[in-house]
């Protein structure tokens, strides 16, 4: 079974990505800060890390800087889901080397989508 | 011979020296003169006569009234000379004579009486021409006096000033500064200063000018008699580059109601700027605050609808509550902006009621103790007097319901909230304590600012508004609101109502 780690503060999207990713059928395992995640994907070297940007302290860019500088870490499939649908952060988002970028409020259907492809294609496709 | 030569030429010499004092230095001197006898011309020189145009036997025998252009002239000069050649000092004045041909000159004349005793008598008559030099006296004089005009009727006020001392100041200038100009004669310029602070560094900067030889051109606040201020385009320029003691030249323009019309377009533009800085803040704000609670709707709605056949009674009733919830979150948050609108707007009334003031706090702090949970607790405290008090409800619960909240908000690691309320007879006072994560005091300036919040707010989340709104309910019931803080030393807000009216 495929495990995604979900990195979130806000308690009810946290819940909620939990309750659909275990419907579907994934292994799911939740952090509610940045620090949290990043310890939490050190220990179980999840396949796929759906994260948040906007935390306390650390934040959803320091989480995927300190996993792409741990070499146990570097090669998991992470993807932002974030309120900020602002051009430039979604640029700055995908540049700083996550492997999707998707906006709240978010459809089901098409966050499923975007783990079905990470997980599935193994390597990422072209940014 | 050689015995009377020294006779003949005795004689000779005596009569030359006569000769030469009695008619040929008296005849062609200078000066023109006259001898009179009861006013009658006995003698003249050559002089005298080719001055007024006559031959010497032509005048002699002649009434001195011929000379004089008219009757009433000839009769006041004998008035106004007589007194003083009694007195046995001369007379001396300038007069108009009439020449022969009918033209006047201007000469200067000095009578002096032979006799004092009997001044008409006879009165020896010098006269000079000076018909040239008076010409050119009135003309210096009629270019002075356009030269006044000029300097009087210009828009621009002119001023000529000895070390800082006006020894002259046009009109213009005068009613510039709100002064009669004989008021201004003599004075320092220092009057026309706000302060004895801008006079000096002006005198400082003006002279260094000055000194380099340059003209000196600024623009100043000056003020006039009655204190009001006037901003003055002001260009100095010196008399003698080389000696500055000489004096410097003026000229001041108005240029107030210019530079109002140019502080009116800059608070205009600052204005335009502040908004649109607001609206891109607001922008912001509703893009993230909204699109979090409204990702919560949407993925409960769908994972009610996508798995409604597997999810457990409670899990479904977990989603409905944050469908609610997020709602709720919404619903605050778009009350506050139309608040917040009403309130920019000038649109938010302040109607006071009599209002049991007690009653009313003692159930605000019940509303928030139950929205606040378990993880803080909410001390209250009232002192005072607990008869009805003239406030308006509504405005003090805006006020009031978001301090309490931003006091849990703000306390992340939950803790103690205290509510404190002293009513005294003039005022009301409000205070809201916590222990959170505090105010740095940079930020402090501009908390109640709309959409401003401080930086260490983090994921808090929070739109901006809610002592924006707290300041305007407060500012329209004259009340006052302040803040004590520090970086993590939690925060005390104090409100105070004024219970006068």
């Amino acid at each position: 079974m495929q495990t995604v780690l979900v990195i979130e503060d806000e308690a009810p999207i946290r819940n909620n990505l939990s309750r659909l990713l275990s419907a579907e059928g994934y292994d799911v395992i939740a952090a509610a800060d940045g620090a949290g995640g990043i310890a939490t994907a050190r220990d179980r070297r999840p396949d796929l890390i759906v994260c948040d940007i906007r935390m306390p302290q650390v934040d959803g860019y320091k989480v995927l800087a300190a996993l792409r500088d741990d070499p146990g870490t570097a090669a998991i499939p992470l993807i932002f889901l974030t309120a900020s649908a602002d051009r430039d952060e979604r640029q700055r988002g995908l540049e700083s080397g996550a492997h999707d970028y998707l906006t709240k409020p978010f459809r089901v259907q098409d966050l499923l989508e975007v783990v079905r492809k990470h997980l599935g294609g193994g390597t990422p496709e072209a940014r | 011979m050689a015995a009377d030569t020294p006779t003949v030429e005795r004689h000779t010499r005596g009569d030359l020296l006569r000769t030469f004092f009695g008619e040929t230095m008296l005849e062609n001197a200078l000066v023109g003169m006259a001898l009179a006898i009861d006013r009658k011309l006995i003698w003249v020189n050559n002089t005298y006569a080719r001055m007024l145009g006559y031959e010497r036997k032509e005048l002699i025998g002649e009434s001195a009234a011929v000379l004089y252009p008219d009757d009433q002239s000839f009769e006041l000069f004998g008035a106004a000379a007589h007194p003083v050649l009694e007195s046995g000092h001369a007379y001396v004045t300038e007069q108009r004579l009439k020449c022969k041909d009918g033209s006047l000159i201007w000469v200067q004349i000095s009578v002096t009486a032979a006799n004092p005793n009997e001044p008409a008598d006879s009165a020896i008559w010098t006269t000079v021409d000076i018909t040239d030099r008076k010409e050119l006296q009135e003309n210096l004089q009629r270019s002075l006096a356009e030269r006044d005009v000029i300097l009087q009727s210009t828009l621009v006020g002119i001023t000529f000033s000895v070390n800082r001392r006006h020894l002259w100041v046009n009109d213009t200038f005068a009613r510039m500064m709100g002064y009669e100009r004989e008021e201004l004669i003599g004075e320092l310029s220092a009057i026309h200063f706000p302060d004895r602070e801008s006079y000096d560094s002006f005198g400082y900067t003006a002279y260094r000018i000055l000194a380099s030889g340059r003209p000196c051109v600024t623009e100043r606040w000056q003020k006039r008699k009655d204190g009001t201020l006037i901003w003055c385009q002001i260009y100095g320029n010196y008399v003698d580059p080389d000696d500055l003691s000489k004096g410097t030249i003026w000229t001041f323009l108005d240029i107030t109601d210019h530079k109002r019309a140019e502080e009116e377009i800059r608070k205009a533009l600052e204005k335009e700027r502040e908004l649109n800085e607001l609206k891109s803040r607001f922008v912001a704000m509703t893009s993230h605050e909204f699109r979090t609670p409204l990702a919560t709707i949407l993925s409960s709605a769908e994972l009610l609808e996508r798995y409604a056949d597997r999810l457990p009674p409670h899990e479904k009733e977990d989603l409905h509550r944050s469908i609610r919830a997020s709602v709720e979150r919404m619903t605050k948050m778009l009350d506050n902006v139309l608040t917040i609108g009403r309130a920019e707007a000038n649109m938010l009334q302040f109607s006071p009621a009599p209002t049991d003031l007690a009653a009313f706090c003692e159930q605000l702090a019940d509303e928030m103790r139950l929205a606040a949970g378990d993880r803080h607790a909410l001390e209250f405290s009232y002192k005072g007097a607990r008869g009805p008090v003239r406030v308006d409800e509504k405005l003090l619960r805006h006020a009031l319901t978001n301090l309490l909240s931003n006091a849990f908000k703000y306390s992340p690691d939950g803790g103690k909230v205290e509510f404190r309320v002293f009513v005294g007879e003039r005022e009301a006072r409000f205070d809201v304590q916590d222990h959170g994560i505090g105010i740095p005091r940079e930020d402090q300036a501009r908390l109640f600012e709309t959409f401003h919040r401080a930086r260490n707010v983090g994921s808090i989340a929070g739109t901006g508004l809610g002592l924006a709104i707290v300041k305007k309910s407060l500012d329209l019931h004259g009340g006052n609101v302040s803040v004590e803080s520090s970086l993590g030393a939690g925060a005390l807000f104090r409100v105070t109502v004024p219970l006068n009216s």
